[in-house]
């Protein structure tokens, strides 16, 4: 236990005693008192209803009843006995056994109508109320409450307050006590890590958790840091240890070298063997000779300091094996038949032995490094000469190496499992500070205070997208992520996930462009999810990082490595590059390419490093070009076979009839667009040409119309320098020669009452970018469908919707919802967009409001009182199997659980928000769900009438 | 036709004690309804009537009184004894051919219950009146509800009590007292031990309204003499036979009484005695009818046989019926044909008293009577005997049957008659 949490426990203790005791006092106090006045006050009561009584009685002189009425008393709780007096004093009935106490009249002698007496023989004072019985002409009424019941439940009283007081206390003390030791267990587990660190055993030393955001967790986070330095410098030691055994070995072989030549040096030294002697003395390797029969011969200062000798006639003449090099490491005897460093003169090949120990006289042992080469003389071996040096230095560098590695390994895995761990946990609360704050901004709040939400959601949001990528971050290091291969439609996948960005990329006025390769097939085998988490970082950060220009993405085949097949993605933008020196930097964690850009475009600088790892999962790779100021062109290649069960689909459907043949212009600014449209027409069969603006077109459609081969469409794109869509429209509208041709407008953000100038225009169609292949199929059937029936059909998108009730023909929402905020709420939300709104309290009301009146759209709430929405929905859709008819409804609940949506839809709900109900959702839902009552307004009024 | 009739009940003895044996095993479930055997008999002179009496729905009495605790035995004794007459009336052909039943209803000798009981006989059982109640504190508590139920015309007959309020206005009227009062039984004990020549009478009363109408009378009694109870001392109700009452003793015997008059129930009674004699104490003790004298003597020949100490000496008993063995009173002699040795008591004897007198009254109304009918009849009973040398005396303005009271004394561990002074 640390001293710190003893004295807090002693201060716990000694704050919640006096808190008990205090707590005690004031309410046994007032207890107690509350319980003395109801005892008296009810005393008075029952002698009062005695006294009313017997008043008859008395008055008939009937004593025999007025005993009754005193009989009855006493099954009164706390009442103990009873008498009545007579005017003139005497005893008239009592309910005394054996007998009236002689000694009570005396006692009661001139007291008061309430009086405490004790009677001998009763355990404590007894209260008497006396009570005149007909202003006391026919006599008094007396009753005894011993107060020992009164006291009795006191004490009982007591005893449940102080048994509650101190269980209270207890839990408060021991809950207290927790939280302390929580908040010193961390610090204790510090203390211990910095004695582990300070005392060297640090080399094992793991990272501590941190547990919190409070000063404990920056002071943890802090000795981390200081603990992993340590750690560093301890690599930084090692490989310092590293360099120097290379250098040794380097000079190792030096001296091999040095002892070949001293070898040959030899005979010539022969005569002059002082010199040859001096010169061995002066090695800093240990060197000996040894004889045929291995005696030692000569040894050097060296040999012999090592070895643990003071002088070489110790050793010459003797066995140095026997002396030096008799046991093995691990214990075992090493007998000489073994031993290596003999076998050079007996096979006359030079040896090297490296780890084994040698042991110095006074039994110590070292590793070492030996050699042995045999002496010839002549064609005859006469000997050995054996170097060896002492490796104990190298051995522990070595082995330290490997320790640190392996430490190294686990701190990086121990980190990111404690991201892992760590970003779930801030998830959690973040969660609930985002929930809270969308709840508190539906309410009634001031200016100011809506400010301050508003800031807060978005901080918020912010810092849980920064979890967000941590999370991901962490769990792709941590390998915890798989994935989750399915088949999937590739182009469906990127053009919804397109659509999610083409917003921002509006908002900031790019152009959003995708293209895929005809040959890239429809249904792929991967990751959906993942890959469209690539697609938006890296779109996502393009349009970031662009401020003007077009993003675009292209997918191209990439051919096939083996059996895999690789498709090929370039996210290109025309935003501010990338410097040549940071190309590699972008995709490392934490890292934009330049600090200030963080700054001026935010984020964490994760999304590449996750998309990195995603890409490597995936089989691929990714890179990036680019120059500054002039783009980046974000590549990356994934492995995304062609789906085994579904037969390869390059993406090209059968072009229905009336589209094959017919002549499209597509005029557009943008060289990509064009290109995308062109390579779409194409596959459908349609003759397409393109131009670049407005004049252009105007050209080429006179050109055409004097060729006899009128253009039968044109898509043009609203957006355009000098001459845009519409002016090019009405250009047309004006030339009579021109006039017949079906006009498609093509947007990257719809501008409020577009449509309507579309309308006006005869325009067919307008369609925001990017375009699905599908709908712009789509679009262009019905549009040259009408224009053959002679009918007008608008294309209707989300944009068209609002502008189609400035026409007259307001949307009309029922809202069924009990909260009276949310109904208000709803109400606001749906007015702001310029839906008439009506609302309910149930699904009952709900359907006899749309048995009564047309609605649009049902805003459905699943839980009500009397009948729920489910129940509502249900009923309705039983209605409508007999009509024929189907009205929207979206279901609305307070909790987003996964079983939810099934059971709304189960019901017959066409969709489903979750409440809080968040605008952006509720646009979506309402431009999704009320398009088809646009479309058929035929079967809308159907309902209507019937 | 009094020797036929005779004979008859002979034959049906067995299986009317048979009967009375079943119902009180059954008494438990508090509801008793008695039906007639007469179907039984297959030479029943009367066999048409029989017949018809099946059909005729019973005329129910109700009653309530103690069936448990420490004083049940009087109300199965009194009840018992208005049961066997019932059944013999039954066995006859009933009155008009209707059976009389009585439905019991259990009130522990508790006020309580006994107002709960009464409101239930009324109210729900719809009895045609209510009859052999037992207890002061229980009766006092149940008058103000038959004046309640006033324009029911609901009487209470025969309660087994001598206490005062159903004697007095205003309740008088709705109570027909057979038995004499207590005031009357305790002149006679008063002027009894008076003529004895005892002077300081002590007094031990049931500490609630019997016991202050028992001590109320005592003091009255005195009066025409000029004395008053030397000493009283009192019990608590429904008290065991095994409670100490060393104390009343003490104080009374400290306080020089000569003979007590007890106001109480055979259980404290009999403790009490138990305990005056085996202190030494041999003075006089008197009891009142409601004591339920043959039961109280027969927990002291018990403890008597057991410490081989004759506690019974010196006893006396005040009764509103002859004692059960004398064989002068016709009345007796026709409840001992019919009712078993052991349950011939003065209680007992009271409870086929009661029978007899309300069976009178049916009988005199007549058929399918109402309430006022039978109020009129009970009335009529005026220079009735029923079988004991003495008349009834009921009439439009006195609802008090008798004022006889015989007293009785032990003689070797059994009641005797003694003679009035």
């Amino acid at each position: 236990m640390s001293n710190i949490s003893g004295k807090l426990a002693i201060l716990q203790l000694a704050c919640a005693l006096i808190v008990a005791a205090v707590l005690f006092w004031v309410l046994d106090k007032q207890l107690s008192s509350r319980m003395q006045e109801n005892f008296t006050g009810q005393a008075d009561v029952v002698t009062s209803a005695l006294a009313k009584s017997v008043e008859p009685a008395l008055i008939n002189r009937d004593i025999t009843s007025a005993q009754s009425s005193l009989d009855a008393v006493l099954s009164v709780p706390g009442v103990q006995w009873a008498y009545i007096e007579a005017p003139d004093g005497t005893v008239l009935a009592h309910t005394f056994v054996p007998q009236f106490p002689p000694a009570l009249k005396t006692l009661l002698a001139g007291r008061a109508d309430r009086t405490f007496v004790s009677l001998a023989g009763d355990r404590g004072s007894t209260l008497v109320m006396r009570k005149p019985v007909l202003t006391g002409i026919v006599g008094q009424v007396y009753i005894g409450f011993p107060l020992a019941s009164l006291y009795a439940s006191i004490h009982s009283m007591e005893r449940v307050v102080l048994v509650s007081i101190i269980l209270v206390m207890l839990v408060v003390t021991l809950s207290i006590a927790l939280v302390t030791e929580s908040i010193i267990r961390p610090i204790r587990s510090l203390t211990e890590a910095a004695c582990l660190l300070s005392t060297g055993v640090g080399n094992t030393f793991q990272p501590l958790k941190i547990r919190s955001f409070d000063e404990i967790g920056v002071l943890t986070g802090a000795f981390n840091r200081m603990a992993a330095q340590v750690v560093e410098q301890h690599e930084l030691l090692e490989a310092r240890v590293k360099e120097r055994t290379e250098a040794l070995s380097v000079t190792n072989a030096g001296l091999a070298a040095e002892i070949a030549e001293r070898k040959q040096a030899q005979e010539a030294l022969r005569e002059s063997g002082e010199l040859v002697k001096l010169l061995l003395e002066g090695a800093p390797e240990a060197i000996y000779g040894i004889d045929t029969l291995g005696q030692t011969t000569f040894c050097n200062n060296a040999c012999l300091k090592m070895l643990g000798y003071e002088a070489a006639s110790e050793l010459l003449g003797k066995n140095l094996h026997n002396l030096a090099h008799h046991t093995k490491a691990g214990g075992a005897p090493y007998p000489i038949e073994e031993c290596q460093i003999y076998q050079a003169f007996k096979n006359g090949e030079d040896t090297h032995v490296d780890g084994e120990i040698l042991w110095r006289r006074n039994g110590s042992s070292f590793p070492t490094e030996c050699w042995s080469r045999p002496i010839r003389h002549g064609e005859a071996i006469i000997g050995s000469v054996v170097t060896f040096i002492d490796i104990t230095e190298r051995k522990l560098a070595v082995e330290a190496l490997r320790r640190a590695k392996v430490t190294a390994e686990e701190a990086s895995r121990a980190k990111s499992e404690f991201l892992a761990n760590m970003s779930h946990e801030i998830r959690t609360p973040l969660n609930g500070v985002i929930g809270m704050t969308n709840l508190a901004l539906e309410t009634e709040l001031t200016q100011e205070q809506r400010e301050y939400l508003d800031t807060v959601k978005l901080s918020a949001d912010s810092l849980l997208s920064v979890i967000n990528d941590v999370l991901d971050f962490s769990k792709l290091e941590a390998d915890r992520s798989d994935l989750d291969i399915s088949d999937f439609d590739l182009r469906e996948n990127l053009e919804t996930t397109m659509r999610t960005l083409a917003l921002r990329a509006d908002q900031k006025g790019l152009e959003l462009l995708c293209e895929v390769a005809p040959e890239v097939p429809k249904m792929v085998r991967g990751d959906p999810n993942r890959l469209r988490q690539i697609v938006v970082n890296l779109v996502g950060n393009a349009i970031k990082f662009t401020s003007k220009g077009e993003v675009a993405v292209k997918v191209n085949a990439n051919g096939t490595e083996g059996a895999i097949s690789f498709l090929q993605f370039t996210v290109s933008d025309s935003g501010i590059g990338i410097p040549p020196e940071k190309l590699k930097l972008v995709f490392e964690p934490f890292t934009q390419a330049d600090s200030s850009t963080t700054r001026n475009y935010g984020g964490t600088g994760l999304g590449l490093a996750i998309s990195t790892r995603l890409v490597e999962m995936m089989g691929g790779r990714i890179w990036v070009e680019s120059q500054p100021g002039e783009g980046s062109q974000f590549h990356f290649t994934a492995s995304l076979p062609p789906s085994k069960d579904v037969p390869a689909d390059t993406g090209t459907m059968a072009p229905p009839e009336i589209l094959s043949g017919t002549r499209v212009l597509v005029v557009d600014d943008n060289h990509t667009n064009r290109r995308i449209l062109l390579g779409l027409l194409k596959i459908w069969a349609m003759r397409a040409e393109a131009v670049e603006s407005g004049e252009l077109a105007l050209k080429e459609l006179s050109a055409a119309e004097q060729a006899n081969d009128p253009y039968g469409l044109i898509l043009t794109d609203m957006h355009m320098p000098q001459m845009d869509g519409f002016d090019l429209t009405e250009e047309i509208r004006r030339r009579p020669d021109l006039k017949a041709a079906t006009i498609m407008m093509l947007t990257s953000g719809g501008q409020r009452g577009d449509s309507a100038r579309c309308e006006e225009l005869g325009v067919a169609a307008y369609i925001l970018k990017p375009v699905r292949q599908s709908e712009l199929r789509e679009s262009i059937v019905r549009a040259l469908g009408s224009t053959r029936t002679k009918g007008p059909i608008s294309l209707i998108t989300r944009y068209s919707l609002r502008d189609e009730r400035d026409h007259g023909e307001t949307p009309r929402v029922l809202v069924a919802e009990d909260n009276p905020v949310n109904q208000l709420l709803a109400t606001r939300l749906l007015e702001k967009r310029g839906y008439f709104v009506r609302v309910v309290g149930n699904g009952r009301l709900a359907l006899e409001a749309i048995a009564k009146d047309p609605y649009d759209v049902v805003l459905m709430d699943v839980q009500m009182p009397e009948m729920d929405g489910i129940e509502a929905t249900s009923a309705l859709r039983e209605r409508e199997a007999s009509a024929g008819t189907h009205l929207t409804v979206i279901g609305v609940t307070a909790h987003a659980m996964k079983g939810d949506r099934e059971r709304c839809l189960e019901a017959g709900m066409d969709g489903y928000l979750s409440k809080p109900i968040r605008a952006k959702e509720l646009d979506e839902v309402l431009a999704l769900h009320s398009a088809p009552r646009t479309r058929a307004p035929a079967g809308k009024r159907k309902i209507a009438v019937g | 036709m009094r020797v036929d009739k005779w004979r008859y009940r002979r034959n049906k003895q067995a299986e009317a004690q048979a009967e009375a044996k079943f119902l009180t095993v059954s008494r438990g479930a508090a509801v008793i309804v008695t039906w007639a055997l007469a179907f039984l008999s297959s030479i029943d002179a009367k066999g048409v009537d029989t017949v018809r009496s099946a059909i005729l729905p019973p005329i129910v009495i109700g009653v309530s009184n103690v069936q448990s605790g420490p004083s049940s035995e009087l109300g199965h004794e009194l009840v018992l004894g208005s049961e066997s007459y019932f059944n013999l009336v039954n066995d006859n052909g009933g009155i008009r051919g209707r059976k009389l039943s009585i439905l019991v209803r259990d009130d522990k000798y508790e006020p309580d219950p006994a107002v709960r009981n009464t409101n239930d006989l009324i109210e729900n059982d719809k009895v045609f009146f209510l009859f052999d109640y037992i207890g002061t504190p229980t009766l006092t508590r149940t008058l103000p509800l038959l004046r309640y139920y006033e324009s029911d015309d609901i009487v209470n007959v025969a309660p087994f009590t001598g206490a005062d309020p159903q004697r007095l206005p205003p309740y008088d009227r709705f109570v027909f007292n057979i038995r004499a009062s207590y005031h009357e039984e305790t002149r006679a004990l008063v002027r009894y031990f008076y003529s004895k020549g005892y002077r300081k009478i002590g007094l031990l009363t049931q500490a609630d309204a019997y016991g202050k109408s028992g001590e109320l009378g005592v003091n009255e009694a005195l009066g025409a003499f000029g004395l008053t109870a030397a000493k009283v001392v009192t019990y608590r109700r429904n008290q065991p036979f095994d409670t100490h009452m060393s104390p009343q003793v003490k104080l009374l015997r400290d306080s020089g009484v000569d003979a007590v008059i007890v106001v109480g129930v055979y259980g404290p009674s009999a403790a009490f005695i138990r305990d005056s004699r085996l202190s030494g104490w041999n003075a006089p003790i008197a009891n009142l009818s409601f004591v339920g004298a043959t039961t109280m003597l027969d927990k002291l020949l018990e403890v008597s046989k057991k410490l081989g100490k004759d506690l019974t000496i010196n006893l006396i008993n005040s009764q509103v019926v002859p004692s059960p063995g004398d064989l002068r009173y016709p009345l007796v002699v026709e409840f001992r044909a019919h009712a078993a040795a052991k349950d011939c008591t003065f209680t007992g004897l009271e409870g086929w008293l009661n029978a007899a007198v309300v069976t009178e009254a049916l009988r005199r109304t007549g058929p399918n009577p109402s309430r006022l009918d039978f109020i009129h009849a009970m009335e009529s009973l005026h220079g009735w005997d029923p079988g004991l040398g003495v008349k009834l005396e009921f009439s439009s303005t006195n609802h008090q049957g008798l004022h006889t009271v015989w007293l009785t004394r032990t003689v070797n561990g059994g009641w005797s008659p003694e003679e009035l002074p």
